[in-house]
This record gives C-alpha cells, sequence and structure tokens, in this order.
C-alpha cells in the first residue's frame, strides 16, 4: 500500500486510487480542449484526480492530472494534516534538516533514451489549456538549472511553449532564480544547460512551487520534508540531477542570445498573457519510461490545479517571513490570483494592546521575498477562518467602512502579469498596493461585537460535526 | 514512444508548428499590417484578419487543428532578459 513519501507519481496514484480520489478515465480524450476542460470541471468541483487511458491520436498514452487540486490531497502528498495545514507547514519550515539526494546509477526515468533527431516533442500528448495558447505548452514541466558559479541546482516549475520537433520556449524572468542563474550564462556567453522533470512524485511538484531562498536546493528541501532523501540520477547530456522515477526528462541547452516569441498562454491572472521574446532550449535528449504516463497541470481563469498548489506553497512561506517580523500574524490566505488577493489573520487580543498592527502588517506584508504577487490584502482577526471566503466577505461586510478601513500605496512596484496595471498609465510592473482592514472595530465602537457573532452554541457545533454522517446527509 | 507511426492528430500538430514558424518569422512585418486585429494563418499565409475573433476564425473552420488564431499587439514585444 502506497504510502508518504511517495516516490514517483505512480506510488501517488496506487495512493490516491486506494483514497477513492482517483478516475481511471476509459473514454478517448481530445488534447484539443477535452482535456483541459475535464480539469476545469475536476477544479470547480474540488474532484478527483484523473488518469486518461486513451488520448486521440497518441496511441499507448496515458495522461495524469489533478492529483494536487484539492487542499486535503496536498496535504496527503506533504505528509501533514490538512488542518492549520498553513500554519503547521510554516511552524515545519523553520525545523526542516535538508537532506542532500542520494546519486543512484540508473532509475525508471532511463528505460528508454533518445537522443538528436531522435527527438520528437510532437509526440508527447501535450495538452492545449485555453483556446488560444497555440501551439500548446507543457504545464507541469519542472525545470533544473545549475548556478556556473556556486553549483546550486535551482529546480522550479514552470511553462514551455511547444516550437518544434525539438524546440521549446522558456518563461524565464530576471526576479527568478532560474532567470538569475541564466543571467550568469549570458555574462560567460554560455550556453545554460537546463532538464525538465514531467511526472515526478507530488511532493517534487510541490517543493519545486516554494519561493525558496537564494542558494537553497530544492531537493535538499525535498529530503527534509519526506525524512529520506530523495534518489536522483545524473543526466545524459549535462552533470543536472533528476528524479530516477520521473516519468519523462527533457534535456536541453538555452542559447544566451537566441530569442522566440512566446505565447500567449493561459494565466493564473484568468487571462491569457501577452507576447513576449523569450530564450528558446534547444532539446538533445529526451529519456522516458517504457510505459510513461504524461503529466498535465491545468492552469486558467480560477481555480485549478495549479492555483491550489501555488497558493499553498506561497501562502506558507508568506506566513513564515511575515512573522518573523510580525509574530502577531496568525494565518495566511491566498484567495485568488497567486497572491493578488490575500487574507491576513491577526492576533485579536496582540492587535487591541498594539495600535497601529494593521497598518504594520500592511507595510511588512510587501518587504518579505515571497510577496512579489500580493496585490490586495484583507486582515481580519484570528477567530476568523482567513480560508473560508464566506467569512471574509463576512467581515467586509459587517467590520470594514471603506472611508477609514482602505490603505493605498499608489505606484507600487507590481507584477508584469496583472492585465489591470497598464490602466493606472505606469507601464507593465506598477500596480496599487491596497490593504483592507477587517478586524472588528476599537471601543467605543465594538459595542455590536461584543453582544457576540449569532450561532448555535459550541458544543452542540462540534455534536453535529461528529454525529453529521449518521443523519443521513 | 517515439519510435511509433505518425498519427493524423500529429501530423496536424506539425503543421501548426510549421504556421507557428511561419508567424515568428515574420511577425515584424504582420504586426504592421494587422495590429489590434485576431488573424488566422493557414498553410503559411495570413487568410483572414479581424477585429472580432469569431468573424476571424470562421476561415479556420474544419483545419482547426493546425490554424494560428492570435490576437496582434501593437507596441513593442518585451524582451524580460
Amino acid at each position: 500500500m502506497a504510502k508518504f513519501p511517495f516516490r514517483s507519481m505512480r506510488d501517488w496514484i496506487d495512493f490516491l486510487k486506494e483514497q477513492g480520489q482517483l478516475i481511471e478515465n476509459k473514454e478517448e480524450v481530445d488534447l484539443r480542449g477535452e482535456v483541459a476542460a475535464i480539469s476545469r470541471k475536476i477544479a470547480l468541483n474540488s474532484g478527483p484526480a484523473v488518469l486518461h487511458t486513451a488520448v486521440k491520436g497518441y496511441p499507448g498514452w496515458r495522461i495524469f492530472s489533478d492529483g494536487l487540486t484539492t487542499r486535503q490531497r496536498a496535504a496527503w502528498a506533504l505528509g501533514v494534516s490538512s488542518e492549520g495545514i498553513v500554519t503547521n507547514l510554516a511552524n515545519r519550515m523553520t525545523r526542516l534538516e535538508k537532506q542532500k539526494p542520494v546519486l543512484v546509477k540508473d532509475g525508471p526515468c532511463k528505460e528508454l533514451r533518445f537522443f538528436g533527431d531522435q527527438v520528437d516533442l510532437i509526440k508527447l500528448p501535450i495538452a492545449f489549456t485555453g483556446e488560444y495558447d497555440i501551439p500548446p505548452f507543457i504545464t507541469a514541466g519542472i525545470s533544473n538549472i545549475r548556478d556556473p558559479e556556486t553549483g546550486w541546482q535551482n529546480t522550479g516549475i514552470r511553462r514551455f511553449q511547444l516550437k518544434g520537433k525539438s524546440h521549446l520556449n522558456n518563461l524565464v524572468l530576471p526576479f527568478q532564480h532560474e532567470g538569475i542563474i541564466y543571467g550568469k550564462y549570458i555574462k560567460k556567453s554560455q550556453s545554460a544547460p537546463i532538464a525538465i522533470v514531467i511526472g515526478a512524485d507530488p511532493l517534487y511538484n510541490l517543493i519545486s512551487l516554494m519561493p525558496a531562498p537564494d542558494q537553497v536546493d530544492e531537493m535538499d528541501t525535498w529530503g527534509a520534508f519526506a525524512g529520506t532523501p530523495l534518489e536522483v540520477v545524473k543526466c545524459e547530456t549535462s552533470d543536472l540531477l533528476v528524479p530516477a522515477t520521473a516519468e519523462i526528462v527533457i534535456e536541453g541547452e538555452m542559447d544566451p542570445k537566441e530569442r522566440a516569441l512566446e505565447g500567449p498562454f493561459s494565466e493564473f491572472t484568468g487571462f491569457y498573457s501577452g507576447l513576449r521574446m523569450l530564450p528558446v532550449i534547444h532539446v538533445k535528449c529526451v529519456t522516458m519510461r517504457r510505459d510513461c504516463i504524461y503529466q498535465n497541470m491545468y492552469m486558467a481563469v480560477p481555480t485549478s490545479e495549479a492555483h491550489n498548489m501555488g497558493h499553498l506553497m506561497n501562502e506558507v512561506e508568506l506566513l513564515r517571513q511575515i512573522k518573523e517580523f510580525v509574530p502577531e500574524v496568525k494565518d495566511v490566505a491566498i484567495l485568488s490570483s497567486w497572491g493578488m488577493m490575500t487574507a491576513i489573520s491577526v492576533d485579536k487580543k496582540a492587535k487591541a494592546r498594539k495600535p497601529g498592527l494593521v497598518n504594520k502588517i500592511a507595510v511588512t506584508v510587501k518587504t518579505v521575498k515571497a510577496s512579489p504577487f500580493v496585490k490586495n490584502v484583507i486582515v481580519v482577526d484570528d477567530d476568523v477562518d482567513a480560508h473560508n471566503v464566506h467569512e471574509i466577505l463576512w467581515c467586509m461586510s459587517v467590520k470594514f467602512q471603506g472611508q477609514k478601513d482602505i490603505l493605498v500605496i499608489p505606484d507600487f512596484p507590481g507584477t508584469i502579469f496583472d492585465p489591470s496595471e497598464p490602466y493606472l498609465g505606469k507601464g507593465p510592473g506598477v500596480t496599487s498596493y491596497t490593504v483592507f482592514d477587517c478586524t472588528e472595530k476599537p471601543p467605543p465602537y465594538d459595542e455590536a461585537y461584543k453582544r457576540g457573532v449569532a450561532q448555535p452554541k459550541e458544543n452542540y457545533r462540534k455534536l453535529v460535526e461528529e454525529k453529521w454522517g449518521l443523519y443521513g446527509f | 514512444m517515439f519510435e511509433r507511426e505518425v498519427t493524423p492528430e500529429q501530423r496536424e500538430r506539425q503543421k501548426l508548428l510549421e504556421n507557428r514558424a511561419w508567424l515568428d518569422k515574420n511577425f515584424e512585418r504582420i504586426q504592421k499590417e494587422y495590429a489590434n486585429q485576431w488573424i488566422v494563418i493557414l498553410d503559411g499565409r495570413v487568410v483572414s484578419h479581424d477585429s472580432e475573433v469569431e468573424v476571424a476564425k470562421r476561415s479556420a473552420e474544419g483545419r482547426e487543428g493546425e490554424a494560428v488564431l492570435m490576437r496582434i499587439p501593437a507596441g513593442a514585444i518585451p524582451t524580460p532578459m
């Protein structure tokens, strides 16, 4: 019986099946929109993961997706309870003992090897996401690149647009670790070796989304979470290390100067990204399992598997980093679009003693490294569940007055992905940073709050939770 | 997996990539002519253009798998790195 830590995507698929959280779809699916539309419906309904076993035009291939679309499945993948997952993980991150990966001679990811002219990415069942992502993108590709000066190997999930039999575009941005490392190759006028992993275990997927500090090897963090080192193999064409049990590994190089037109792409903002001139990966080698399973990750207008994964890992880092400066912060919940709408809960008793605490939180949030996408912040007291949108909207309804409780910092660094930024007339990358104070108002304006939250007695609420299955619901 | 016979869907994808490669190569000229319009590229040329996507894409009917359908922006294309 598969259990944490899951050593491969196959272990994970077996586990999900045992939990009743996997559908094996035998109906043929079309890559041109059907695979994406199925994932969209799964995300909207918090549905199970799916293994498609018949793909039109791609005989013998299977596609796995939505393994991490729900918070419960992400919790299983991380080996933690879903209850209080963000605070638990944030606490755990401060105590992690990193474990370096272990190099093994061989692994299932090398059962088949294709070099040079044998490589044909057109034969991978890369699914379209939105209607206008033309050509389609590899969306569950985890990129690995090594710092030529320090030897640090960075791992991060990114998107790769299919551009030919052996060409991909790579969204590398200067503020990301991969961009910083690639910048060093550019300075040296050298091509950067790169390895893209598709179909790794779920922990590797989640770690690849974590906004980790500089010079931190995500594979070490894998070992810290799992309590055992990750088994890796060396690539065929470089010294990059990849999980031995991955389904597919695409090895290539990025020329320091070559750029090609990339996009549009179904972005996390729910609109298509614009076109950009981005680096090109020339693929030199592909290795894979003999009966490999392609992993697809849907991302488009919220919500999606990508949003669920990204939001969780960003929440953990945001909470951990903010608490270093404001320990009174209790929880962080990304409500939409990778942090562009975020809720933060604060210790209610501490707030009563410390006037200005909400403003302190407001300023601190945008100084931490994990905050580039944070744009609108709703602050609530810690007797509210920051992850519950109904409760957040309730706070906004009855604990908020616009003319007193909005802090706007104009012309703030934003994300170039926000389609509303040009509206400010300052070009992309400039935004309004806005904080909504939705905490209970201080004395003497708190009389209504002191009358208490209108709900049944707590012991009956707990009783009903325990007996829910007995009522016939 | 790579050794198997090419299927019609994969052949279609190959044509799609060729059409996209043609767009990338000729983008500067295409942008001058069709900025702020939706275009459809088939067989290595622009076969239709319109400010409304639903109008433009009619010419791709039946060949959606190989057609490039894109809204051409005005202005400089950013190069982040």
